[in-house]
């Protein structure tokens, strides 16, 4: 057996390392590796250590710090499909077969980043997505609608929040498949369905979207199919697609993006407590309001009936009757006069008041207390009736101190000829031209002195 | 349906306006009332809406000549 080794050379292990590490380094200098990251270690140097597998075989990949920091993927995670860039090597110490990775990036991902980020662009530039062509949500949705799969767990949780907020809220599904071939075209024929529904059968507010997944699972988002009919929907859209980190043109779209489908129902509806609530605010606050109104209607009322020159009124009628009653026994034409001047100006204000318009000015005033049932509107006009009869008590007084009802009672009046109203008989001399006045008429007459 | 809702968010701005305007002391009383009894009878009608409100969740399915229709969706959550 010995035998057939010996022209051969013989190496030392790290000879032999050296020349396999060499051989490599030369026949795969640059080679991708595609496989799944596992066992990955950041030493604290900064190199990045982990193994790319796959079903049938496993390779340890060193990269440096220096490739790391420049690497498309600085961040790696077990588990993640990537592509390794890089050289075959060998790490000697151990004779172990590793790639010097030069760079790396998520498989299929880096297409699709380019894509997207192309795709987004062209549609930004169209002005697909500006502020303001997106439409408000309405306060509260008759009907919403979901376009989306009705098997997955988007909709168990739109349903299940919903219900939730607003017991009884309508729902309608579009049940759409929402990955695959054929996805978008089913997307946006739920969304156009709902668009194009009669009134009856039609929604408020639209929710689209699926659950988590790959960028590829959620692909159907950013095709053309779903991303126009969103764009050309009337009515409110919000996005629901995957997970809060997950981004597609439909969430650009959309007049509303919501992180999840959860995220999607609690913003569509408020709550019913909340909208029970926000009723019962406003009715106390009408309650409030109107209370305070009345209240400062009865005041002003008050303050009316205090006002001096209502209040002051009858006190200065029987100021005056007094005044009367004082010269009630000296009276002359001048005082009569004058007199009746007064009486006139005092009858029409009587009059004007008596005639008051109290139906007016409770119209004006206090018209809608009455019509509440409240007191101050009663009180008001018995107050009113006592201040007339008060009057009119003041009134006929008056009127039974005017002389011409005491020439009524068949008095009569005797003047000189200056007009001077004789009261002493002693004062006239025979032959004397004197004026009697009648109730009704006056005459001349001649003092008969026997 | 539709209608009575979309008149359910104009029904709440009218009801915050009238509460608005009869916080305002320069209108006269008579339409304060006004006001008044139409606020309150708003608020009446927008409870009633919100508490009379008892739809399912439907979903849509084709009938035999392809139509869609609306179905009851049964859904775990869906009491």
């Amino acid at each position: 057996m010995g035998n057939n080794f010996p022209e051969e050379k013989v190496y030392k292990v790290s000879e032999l390392t050296q020349l396999v590490k060499l051989t490599l380094e030369t026949q795969f200098a640059s080679i991708q590796v595609l496989g799944e990251a596992s066992g990955v270690v950041l030493a604290s140097s900064g190199h990045l250590y982990f193994t790319l597998k796959d079903s049938a075989g496993a390779m340890k990949v060193v990269m440096f710090r220096g490739q790391l920091q420049k690497s498309a993927l600085n961040k790696l995670e077990n588990g993640q499909q990537i592509i390794v860039q890089g050289t075959l090597s060998v790490y000697p110490l151990r004779g172990e077969m590793q790639i010097i990775a030069s760079d790396m990036r998520l498989q299929g991902i880096g297409d699709i980043f380019a894509a997207l980020e192309k795709l987004k662009k062209a549609y930004q530039e169209k002005g697909y997505f500006d502020p303001q062509r997106k439409k408000p949500l309405p306060l509260l949705p008759g009907r919403i609608g979901v376009v989306t799969s009705p098997t997955g767990a988007a909709v168990r949780d739109i349903v299940r929040i919903l219900r939730r907020r607003f017991p009884g809220i309508a729902i309608v599904i579009f049940p759409a498949k929402v990955q695959g071939e054929g996805a978008a075209a089913e997307i946006a024929a739920g969304i156009e369905f709902f668009n194009q529904a009669l009134p009856e059968a039609s929604v408020d507010v639209l929710i689209v979207g699926r659950g988590g997944g790959s960028y590829e699972d959620l692909w159907a988002f950013n095709e053309a199919p779903v991303v126009e009919a969103i764009f050309n929907s009337r009515i409110p859209v919000i996005s629901a697609v995957g997970h809060e980190t997950d981004f597609t043109i439909a969430d650009f779209v959309a007049d509303l993006r919501a992180a999840t489908p959860s995220a999607a129902a609690e913003l569509v509806v408020g709550k019913k407590d909340e909208f029970l609530n926000r009723i019962d605010f406003l009715r106390h606050g009408l309650m409030r309001h109107m209370e305070k109104r009345l209240h400062e209607k009865k005041s002003t009322l008050a303050q009316l009936l205090m006002d001096s020159s209502l209040a002051d009124f009858p006190g200065r009628l029987q100021e005056l009757a007094q005044r009367l009653d004082g010269s009630e026994f000296a009276l002359n034409r001048h005082f009569q006069q004058s007199l009746n001047r007064r009486l006139g100006q005092w009858n029409r204000a009587a009059q004007r008041f008596a005639a008051f318009d109290m139906s007016g000015m409770l119209k004006n005033k206090g018209l809608q207390v009455q019509n509440l049932g409240m007191r101050i509107g009663t009180n008001f006009s018995e107050r009113l009736q006592q201040r007339c009869e008060k009057i009119r008590v003041l009134d006929s007084k008056l009127a039974s101190m005017n002389p011409e009802n005491v020439l009524a009672k068949g008095y009569s009046i005797t003047t000189d000829q200056s007009q001077r109203v004789v009261k002493d008989s002693s004062v006239l001399v025979a032959d004397e031209k004197i004026s009697i006045r009648f109730a009704r008429g006056q005459t001349a007459a001649k003092v008969i002195k026997e | 349906m539709k209608k009575e809702t979309l008149d359910f968010e104009v029904a709440l701005k009218k009801l915050e306006a009238i509460v608005q305007k009869l916080e305002n002391p320069e209108v006269p009383l008579q339409d304060g009332f006004a006001l008044y009894e139409e606020g309150m009878k708003l608020t009446g009608q927008m409870k009633k809406e919100l508490n009379d409100i008892e739809k399912k969740v439907k979903i849509l399915q084709s009938d035999a000549k392809g139509n869609l229709q609306e179905t009851d969706f049964d859904s775990p959550d869906n009491e």
